[in-house]
């Protein structure tokens, strides 16, 4: 069984940023990486435009491994996390239960998402996620397929009460991003109960900045002290240890 | 060295000393030998402990003049630390902290309505280890009461260092105040230095050692964990050097362990005692940011960091009838 990381990227900033991510997870292991920015299976459907997660669906026919973890471009590995693939390989499609920030405390899913919280919809923590060449794995692919084809459905009123399946005032996803049509396909497939980590061994620090616990602060690359790069990394004297989701920050070390 | 069988070591922790050690510098406006006085008599009631005074020759002078009794009947050792006027007023530390001509003055409340200045001295807490004559020591802060025997569990956990990581108020609600939970909202937790069990061992020796660091390092310090300026705060210190010598990692192992029966119960400065009666405590829990709101709470059976020093002068009496 072939393993291997594959990070998807379309434009900059954002393969500079897979890059990097590649060069950290090569210098923490001996695991393959893919960067997957063309040679879409089924074509490239992102062309003009602006959020461009028209293809991700395609990442289940695109790996070139058995067994996948996806990681966004905007994350850094910091540490060997091998020790993982023994764990996903008992699983078919694996997404973490629990985050934490850069204080190693855990978020809440309303922190992540209040909205979708409100209407019963936990958030997915999709920007890392495992999944095996299998069943369980490519309906859930097929599934994203629709609702990204179809995303204009659900982003009005009526499809989002459908969806819901409930009468009072809710407010739908306003734009196409993975962390709203992953929990989207996730309360479709009614497969809640199987693909969360419940042993959370398969983790990631996010920056989000409702998960971090504190006021005053607007970007985290500028309100925060860091140093280090991706061979280590501190926030505010804390050393990282799980793969950090730093959102898009411009973090000058690396 | 030959390695010793499971049943010698228990031998030989039964044999190794252990007490509990106090530090009390009197001043103008706090009286702190009394208090260790009582702190000692609950230790020595519940947890049938040892127990030995750091002090120094003013403050004992001091006491015994005010309080016609002799200390020695508490304590069985009496330790002088005969370099803390010294230390304190070598320290460039202290210089920036002055206000007149007395170094590190704390703003105490006594309810919401009162407050005085006095005094904070702190500067030589870390020397603990070098001045306790027990192998295995609890160290006390004067305004501790201990009222059950949980903490002689502490010398049954095989980690070096135990404090508390976790409060609450005397309303059972995590602490009010943002500083005792964290350093700084972005910065590391608040672990106490009001109780600490250590033992002689080289990590207990580099914990020590790395709390004088972070002492005379503290503007370093205050940079680069945010915490407020101005007065040393030895919990502080103890967080930092936690910190840093867990790796940066704010972990759970087993050097650092939680004190048993965490999270630690306090009564902040600002709430005050009702009444004593002959088995607990009835207090009033004043509400933060409502300073007329007050609620009555009943203790009994718990161990207390008791914060407003003023309330406990004002029950002296009636609190050392619960330790007789």
């Amino acid at each position: 069984m072939s393993r291997g990381y594959l990070i998807y990227a379309i434009d900059e900033p954002y393969i500079s940023m897979a890059n990097i991510l590649k060069k950290s997870i090569e210098y923490h292991t001996n695991d393959a990486v893919t960067i997957l920015s063309n040679k879409f299976p089924d074509g490239d459907a992102t062309f003009g435009k602006k959020h461009k997660i028209h293809n991700f669906w395609q990442i289940y026919w695109a790996t070139p491994y058995d067994e996948t973890i996806v990681v966004d471009a905007d994350m850094l590995f910091l540490n060997d996390y091998s020790y993982w693939w023994n764990y996903l390989s008992k699983f078919d499609l694996l997404f973490p239960d629990t985050i934490i920030n850069y204080k190693q405390e855990t978020i809440q899913h309303p922190q992540y998402d209040k909205v979708f919280i409100e209407n019963d919809i936990r958030p997915a923590y999709e920007k890392m996620f495992y999944f095996k060449k299998s069943l369980l794995a490519q309906e859930f692919f097929t599934i994203l397929e629709q609702v990204i084809k179809n995303f204009n459905k659900f982003s009005n009123i009526k499809g989002w009460k459908n969806l819901l399946n409930h009468d009072w005032i809710s407010y739908p996803p306003s734009h196409m991003a993975t962390s709203y049509i992953f929990p989207i396909c996730i309360k479709m497939l009614g497969i809640e109960d199987v693909i969360y980590d419940k042993n959370d061994i398969f983790k990631y620090i996010d920056m989000k900045l409702s998960c971090l616990n504190t006021s005053n602060i607007i970007k985290w690359d500028e309100d925060l002290n860091y140093w280090g790069d991706y061979k280590e990394f501190y926030i505010e004297n804390f050393k990282q240890y799980y793969p950090l989701h730093y959102r898009n920050a411009e973090i000058h070390t690396l | 060295m030959p390695k010793l069988k499971k049943q010698d070591q228990s031998k030989n922790l039964s044999t190794l000393s252990k007490g509990a050690i106090f530090l009390a510098f009197n001043n103008k406006e706090i009286n702190y030998v009394k208090l260790a006085c009582l702190s000692a008599s609950s230790v020595r009631k519940h947890l049938n402990l040892p127990c030995s005074l750091i002090t120094d020759a003013g403050s004992l002078r001091h006491f015994e003049k005010l309080e016609y009794i002799r200390v020695d009947k508490t304590f069985e050792n009496i330790i002088i630390d005969e370099k803390t006027d010294k230390d304190y007023k070598k320290d460039h530390f202290y210089s920036k902290y002055k206000i007149g001509n007395t170094d590190n003055i704390r703003k105490f409340y006594d309810t919401p309505y009162s407050t005085f200045n006095s005094q904070f001295k702190n500067l030589t807490k870390h020397n603990i280890y070098n001045l306790t004559p027990y192998d295995r020591t609890i160290l006390f802060d004067v305004d501790f009461l201990v009222n059950n025997a949980i903490l002689n569990l502490a010398f049954d956990v095989n980690s070096p260092i135990q404090l508390y990581r976790n409060a609450q108020t005397l309303k059972n609600t995590e602490p009010d105040h943002p500083t005792d939970k964290r350093l700084n909202d972005v910065s590391i937790p608040l672990c106490w230095s009001t109780v600490i069990y250590f033992n002689k061992s080289p990590m207990s020796k580099m914990f020590f050692d790395m709390w004088k660091h972070v002492k005379e390092n503290y503007d370093y310090y205050q940079s680069v964990y945010k915490f407020p300026q101005g007065l040393y705060r030895t919990d502080f210190a103890v967080s930092i050097s936690m910190h840093l010598l867990k790796g940066f990692n704010d972990c759970v192992d087993d050097v650092f362990a939680e004190l048993p029966a965490s999270p630690m119960k306090y009564m902040a400065y600002k709430d005050d005692i009702a009444s004593v009666d002959k088995n607990g405590i009835v207090f009033f829990a004043n509400e933060y940011g409502k300073e007329w709101n007050n609620i009555l709470t009943y203790s009994e059976g718990e161990n207390l960091h008791m914060m407003n020093k003023r309330a406990i002068d004002r029950h002296y009496n009636k609190l050392m009838e619960l330790y007789v």
